[in-house]
């Protein structure tokens, strides 16, 4: 066996030495078509039908599945059986004789096999016509495809409905669509040395930075893998710090969020078959503002954004202040909480840190089984948890009930964050932080605190600092951090990418 | 040594973080009882007008720190004793300033804990943060700073809220004359916090917009000598004399008796907070001017190795400099204060200024 495996790797070596020289198509049909067959042995997807047009042999040849069989037999096959009266008139044939027969939108040439090959497997027709050392590529690619749906993961009230699908095409149209101007572009190239996942960079010419265009080019170009599944991939490459927990590539599955960054200067990439579109550079308070706080009114938007920022503290320290405070600072508590609290905790067992790291990971497991269980499962799973983290739990005095309430808060304030990459960091973290407040008190929460103040300053994503504009300062771009002020207000672009461009408004708001 | 760059906004939080960061807490200027707010006005004239030594200095030699402005002033060989002394001096008051934290910590909110592990982690933070440098350093001000001021801000208003709150205890104005407010304010209050700015000679080659230097330099002293006065007004309000005095920490004192409705007490939290904070600064900027000497002095391109070092020694020295808390606060309040800081921070200065002035003297009439 291993011996015959041996013999067929030499015969495929010695083959691709050979095979610059039998690229070329031969033009004898049966020739050429043997060689493509005998590449596709084994793909039962790949199809083909001979025919012939007046005395010329015609082989159709496509992969089953990526091809809108009916369009090509509606543009190709019955054009080219109908004119061969038309076709034998002639007295020498041209390739373009045929082609000019084939009334379909997207119609190309090549010459090579391996363009053959490569076309087959992006769902493009072949024709060969015997006699010709050209072949005919028809693209009428059509797959089923999933439906533009409203993004489960970036729900939004006010706002556009509609997410990313896995369709490269329909992401892109969906973000031309927003930009009807040339200066939006698309540029495509292909990763992976087997998957050859489409991946388009995307970005608003003449408001970009061209440095971080070619940035973005270089660190896609320098990734060397065999395939890639989701644009879940690409951030692992293209990051700064890939050991930092916190993600410095926005992943977003709503076209309206990446076109608002698009006209900030920022680069989108868009990878085939994922519907998460990723943008860089970001920072922090972007990944804490939700598109939505930009269509609704600027007020508002303003409080709901500054409660995020509240509950993204609590998200992070609740569960720490309640370890430290029934630990180390009893005193820091209003006599009256005081003596509730030390009631309650009065029947548990454990200590507050083994208590509150007990409920933690219960309500993280919770949570992970609540998302991988199917629907009607999931419900069943939530009944239980409620049962066993709310009543049972405290009942059973394993766990004091104002750490239930923590908890209970410190879940939804987990949930709020508008970019879900973020919501896994903040909760790694907390249990990190908890640890120190275990051991060290508030002293061990600032401790933490500062700890990750000190990495979050240091952190670039593509170059731009990801605290910015708070650290380094800018007063100007602190209208869209903590606040979001009007959009007549919003007269330049952020300073970090938008530079080139800075002008938004081009007239200030008139009085009514 | 690669040059980083920092704003001028980011010098200035540095340094204020330094002026206000432990002197907030400890009462300054009690020697002279009431008026220990007069004290901090005094000193921070006189510390303008050290600043203004400084500056003036570092306009002679604006890419230089102070430890390569020395050789050129005094030769190398006088240099190098005195390049050490000031080293030494850096670790020192770096040590000096994580023992004022942990004696803070474990005095108030973590009883049991050992000192050793509080003074420990906070250095293993303070050499985690300055292997990103002084940048890192200046946009941790920047994020740090506006909590430190809010935080002190909301005390401030709190102590307002205080029952025992009464501005009488202020009076009588300079009841015992003028002397005991100079004999506080100098050299005490002057060399600490306001000379402790001795380091600006070191930060200012970072710094992007030289031009600035002289407003960055004058308004941190300007603006903290305000803030101290302020708090010390307050406090005093709070407390009254006799207690500023005696209370190791009068800030946390006052800001214990806030009570508002019987359930907003104990704001401990925001001390510590601000403590933390300032402690922050002032240790890492000492430890960065120690790490940064010794790498000029020896002439080694790289700083990481050399800040694991220091935070091993300081660690230590910090727990070593005084056996419990009176000693250290005696040897601090009386022997650094009166003796080895102005020193440094006067003497010295002054002294390479006046050489530094001959010296370009006799350049330009060369020259002419």
């Amino acid at each position: 066996m291993r011996f015959l495996r041996l013999l067929k790797y030499k015969q495929a070596q010695t083959k691709k030495v050979n095979k610059r020289e039998n690229d070329l198509l031969a033009g004898v049909i049966e020739e050429d078509f043997y060689k493509i067959k005998r590449m596709f042995e084994g793909s039962s997807d790949f199809s083909y039908r001979k025919f012939k047009i007046n005395t010329c042999n015609a082989i159709i040849l496509y992969v089953d599945g990526l091809v809108d069989m009916k369009s090509i037999e509606n543009t190709v096959i019955t054009p080219l059986l109908n004119q061969s009266e038309m076709l034998s008139k002639k007295d020498s044939l041209t390739i373009e004789d045929f082609e000019h027969e084939i009334s379909s939108g997207k119609v190309t040439k090549g010459k090579t096999i391996q363009e053959i090959e490569d076309q087959l497997l992006v769902g493009v027709t072949v024709l060969l016509i015997d006699g010709f050392k050209q072949s005919i590529f028809i693209s009428e690619q059509s797959w089923d495809k999933r439906s533009i749906k409203e993004p489960p993961s970036e729900a939004v009230v006010l706002g556009p409905r509609e997410g990313f699908t896995e369709n490269l095409r329909t992401n892109t149209s969906m973000i031309r669509r927003r930009i009807k101007s040339p200066q939006l572009k698309f540029e495509s190239m292909s990763l992976g040395t087997l998957s050859k996942t489409e991946v388009v960079i995307t970005y608003v010419e003449g408001i970009v930075e061209t440095s971080l265009i070619e940035e973005v080019r270089s660190r896609l170009k320098r990734i060397k893998i065999d395939s890639i599944e989701d644009s879940g991939y690409i951030i692992e490459f293209i990051e700064d710090n890939p050991y930092s927990v916190f993600p410095q590539v926005l992943q977003t599955e709503r076209p309206d969020r990446v076109v608002g960054n698009l006209l900030e200067g920022r680069a989108g990439i868009i990878v085939e078959n994922s519907p998460f579109a990723l943008v860089v550079p970001v920072t922090f308070f972007q990944m804490m503002s939700s598109p939505e706080d930009y269509y609704g009114r600027f007020i508002i938007s303003t409080f709901t954004r500054l409660i995020r920022y509240l509950f993204l503290q609590i998200a992070l320290l609740f569960p720490s202040i309640y370890i430290a405070v029934t630990t180390f600072h009893q005193e820091l508590l209003p006599t009256n909480l005081l003596f509730s609290v030390a009631a309650s905790r009065e029947k548990v067992p454990f200590p507050a840190l083994v208590e509150a790291f007990l409920m933690e990971i219960t309500f993280e497991a919770l949570r992970e089984a609540g998302l991988r269980l199917p629907r009607p499962i999931g419900s069943t799973v939530s009944i239980v948890g409620a049962l066993v983290i709310g009543q049972a739990a405290v009942e059973a005095g394993i766990v004091s009930a104002p750490l239930v309430i923590v908890v209970a808060v410190t879940g939804i304030a987990s949930f709020m964050f508008p970019s879900y990459s973020m919501t896994g960091s903040i909760r790694l973290l907390r249990f990190a932080i908890m640890l120190l407040a275990g051991t060290l008190g508030f002293y061990g929460i600032l401790l933490g605190i500062f700890f990750i103040l000190v990495h979050l300053v240091q952190l670039r994503s593509f170059g731009i600092p990801y605290l910015a504009p708070v650290a380094p300062f800018n007063f100007n771009n602190m209208k869209d951090v903590l606040i979001r002020v009007p959009w007549w207000k919003m007269n330049k672009r952020p300073e970090q990418t938008g530079k080139r461009n800075e002008k938004r408004l081009s007239q200030q708001k008139s009085k009514y | 040594m690669e040059k980083a760059i920092i704003s001028s906004l980011q010098l200035f939080y540095i340094l204020i973080g330094f002026e206000l960061g432990t002197a907030i807490i400890l009462g300054l200027g009690s020697g002279a009882k009431q008026d220990a707010w007069l004290v901090i006005l005094v000193s921070t004239f006189a510390g303008v007008i050290l600043m203004g030594i400084y500056l003036k200095l570092a306009r002679f030699y604006p890419n230089d720190t102070l430890v390569e402005i020395i050789p050129k002033l005094i030769g190398k060989f006088l240099a190098y004793p005195v390049i050490v002394a000031y080293i030494l001096y850096f670790i020192y008051i770096a040590g000096r300033v994580c023992r004022d934290l942990g004696e803070l910590l474990v005095s108030t909110i973590l009883v049991d804990t050992p000192i050793g592990l509080i003074i420990a982690t906070f250095m293993i933070l303070v050499v985690y943060c300055l292997r990103g440098g002084i940048e890192t350093l200046g946009r941790m001000g920047e994020v740090v700073f506006p909590i430190f001021l809010l935080s002190l801000m909301a005390i401030w208003i709190l102590l307002l809220t205080v029952e025992s709150f009464n501005p009488a205890y202020l009076t009588p104005v300079l009841g015992n004359g003028m002397k005991p407010v100079l004999k506080e304010a100098l050299p005490k209050t002057l060399s600490f916090p306001f000379g402790e700015s001795v380091i600006i000679l070191m930060l200012l080659p970072f710094l992007k917009n030289k031009r600035k230097a002289a407003f960055t330099g004058f308004a941190v002293i300007f603006i903290s000598g305000i803030v101290l006065c302020v708090n010390s007004m307050l406090i005093l309000s709070v407390l009254g004399p006799e207690l500023y005095e005696k209370k190791f920490f009068p800030l946390l004192s006052a800001t214990r008796l806030v009570s508002i409705a019987d359930f907003l007490e104990r704001f401990d939290a925001l001390i510590i907070l601000m403590m933390v904070a300032g402690v922050f600064f002032k240790v890492c900027g000492f430890t960065f001017c120690a790490a940064l000497g010794v790498a000029q002095l020896v002439k080694v391109k790289k700083i990481d190795s050399l800040l694991i070092g220091l935070g091993t020694i300081i660690t230590p020295l910090s727990l070593l400099i005084g056996g419990n808390f009176i000693i250290f606060l005696k040897t601090g309040l009386e022997l650094i204060v009166n003796y080895v800081s102005p020193v440094m921070q006067i003497i010295f200065p002054s002294l390479f200024l006046c050489i530094a002035l001959i010296k370009n003297k006799n350049q330009t009439k060369k020259l002419s």
